[in-house]
């Protein structure tokens, strides 16, 4: 028995020892191109020496990343707000309240989720362009909260109800409105929900990159992810520029994760994993 | 705000449909030209092979739900897991785009994979990976399971962290082997995790990999790597074929339909 239960410790410690190499070498190498001259890169592309310069960031940043950042920032932060907003009103509802239409919201943020979003990009591009929206940061916002609200519709509906009808009954009774219930009883205690849904949001949106293509045409306009994606493919000697790039797009999303660590727990898909 | 959605999400599918029966270039009005957009796909050789790839594509499922659940697995217990655990989930964070440009650089033809093969004297398995068929498909496939790799991790961990830990206990004393432990006792505990994570590959990845195909490969060579969403992009919003596009749009939604369709089917049966 020991042998066999031997055996198996050997082969888990190697899958752990693999999949942990697999991730992090691109990674670290990715670091070091990102912080190699390119001198150095474009003679010996494998190769790890050369010397160390922040000279790529910079050079990333200058050549649109900075600006694109910072329409980024504007476009995710109207889009996950909005989206988070709505989802946490309307899975409450879903949840809790009786009113009409339910199924007509349940049908169209299931609409939403399972659609690809590439299946209505030729529609939302010409009517964007038919109402003067193309080009438009905000719009693209405005877009992104409707488009991204569904699915968190659904999984705080699933969150909201493990919420025990007594609790809410309660404060019914106590004489607080829909409105008032919502705010100080669910609210607070469906926060690492919304959070998840919020983190989950700028991740999502900030990795958008076909509507960012399509609906921003002015290169000043373009988003994080679109400016790298063109990056990465325009200049074929460009690996430090690329490299610097990549860690410069990712940074806010890190940032975005780290702070929100200690609300985000994998147990709060619990709901939706037994639904 | 229900009104937000409908705008952006129930008219344009209403209106894909009907585009996808015009010959819309973006310009004038729509002319109607009932099936011809979809008899031209069908005998188009380059959508035969975006099809194609839609269903090889989908040969990855496997590989992005055994490989992530074989890895909690063996981390289950094991000292230091959650730190490792979140290593794992890193590639995870990352936008597609981001991933997918590192590997762009990692496997470029002269790039720093290949030198290094080279350089340690395996000239024969510095291959073409982006760049010659049917390899590049392997390569998408590996790289969207180096980034989903550490989710799938994350998820079965959640699941196995409330398993009954005496039904392991059980087996272990009757002198299970690890093999058997994994497969008839994790696996079948683990099932509804399975379910839910397919469907999230489903929805996240089946449905969009359009950043993956753009950041590595731009669909190439040739179309073997087009998948249906970069060919809508191609078509549509490069070339201004919207009716043609449109066709493609909503061939897309049904590929995505019956992708759902079966997994749905394989939960029921499974439950």
């Amino acid at each position: 028995m020991s042998v066999r239960l031997g055996g198996g410790r050997i082969g888990r410690t190697l899958i752990v020892l693999i999949a942990s190499l697999a991730v992090v070498v691109p990674l670290l190498w990715a670091l070091r191109v990102a912080l190699r001259p390119v001198e150095s890169y474009i003679g010996d592309p494998a190769g790890l020496g050369g010397g160390f310069t922040f000279a790529n960031f910079k050079h990333a940043w200058d050549a649109g990343l900075g600006q694109a950042l910072l329409n980024s920032l504007l476009i995710v932060g109207i889009g996950s707000v909005m989206a988070t907003a709505l989802a946490a009103v309307a899975g409450y509802g879903l949840a809790k309240e009786e009113m009409p239409g339910k199924p007509v919201v349940v049908a169209l943020s299931v609409l939403t989720l399972v659609v690809p979003i590439s299946s209505i990009a030729i529609p939302l591009f010409d009517q964007s362009l038919q109402l003067g929206l193309l080009d438009s940061r905000p719009a693209l916002g405005l877009m992104y909260g409707s488009l991204f609200a569904g699915w968190g519709a659904l999984f705080l509906r699933a969150y909201y109800a493990t919420l025990p009808d007594e609790l809410i009954d309660a404060a019914r009774v106590d004489g607080a409105g829909s409105w008032r219930t919502f705010r100080s009883i669910a609210l607070p205690l469906a926060g690492p929900a919304i959070a998840t849904v919020l983190v989950l949001n700028l991740f999502i949106q900030w990795s958008e990159l076909l509507l960012a293509l399509v609906m921003l045409p002015t290169t000043s306009h373009q988003t994080a992810s679109a400016v790298l994606a063109q990056m990465s493919t325009q200049f074929r000697a460009g690996g430090p520029l690329t490299a610097a790039g990549l860690f410069i797009t990712v940074a806010p999303i890190v940032v975005a994760f780290l702070v929100s660590q200690r609300w985000l727990r994998a147990e709060v898909f619990g709901g939706a994993v037994k639904g | 705000m229900l009104v937000a959605v409908a705008v952006f999400a129930l008219y344009p599918l209403g209106r894909v449909v009907y585009l996808s029966l015009t010959d819309y270039t973006g310009f004038g009005a729509p002319r109607f030209l009932g099936l011809d957009n979809y008899t031209t796909l069908l005998h188009s050789t380059g959508f035969h092979r975006v099809m194609l790839n839609a269903v090889l594509l989908l040969a990855g499922m496997p590989l992005w739900v055994g490989i992530p659940f074989l890895i909690a697995v063996a981390l289950f217990g094991q000292p230091r897991a959650g730190s490792v655990r979140s290593l794992l989930l890193i590639p995870g964070i990352l936008p597609p785009v981001v991933a997918g440009a590192v590997f762009r650089i990692f496997l470029a033809d002269g790039g720093p994979a290949n030198s290094s093969l080279r350089g340690v004297g395996l000239d024969s398995l510095a291959l073409s990976w982006l760049g010659s068929d049917p390899l590049v498909l392997v390569t998408v496939v590996t790289v969207i399971l180096w980034a989903v790799m550490g989710t799938g991790v994350m998820f079965y961990s959640a699941g196995l962290a409330t398993m009954p830990y005496e039904t392991v206990e059980a087996a272990i004393l009757d002198g299970a082997s690890w093999r058997h432990l994994v497969w008839h006792i994790y696996r079948p505990a683990l099932r509804p995790v399975t379910s839910f994570w397919i469907l999230i590959l489903v929805l996240s990845t089946i449905t969009s990999f359009f950043p993956w195909i753009y950041s590595l490969t731009r669909g190439g060579p040739g179309y073997a790597s087009t998948t249906i969403d970069y060919y809508i992009y191609q078509t549509g919003l490069v070339n201004g074929q919207y009716g043609l596009a449109s066709a493609a749009s909503v061939v897309g939604i049904l590929f995505v339909a019956v992708v759902l369709g079966l997994a749905t089917l394989r939960m029921r049966r499974s439950s």
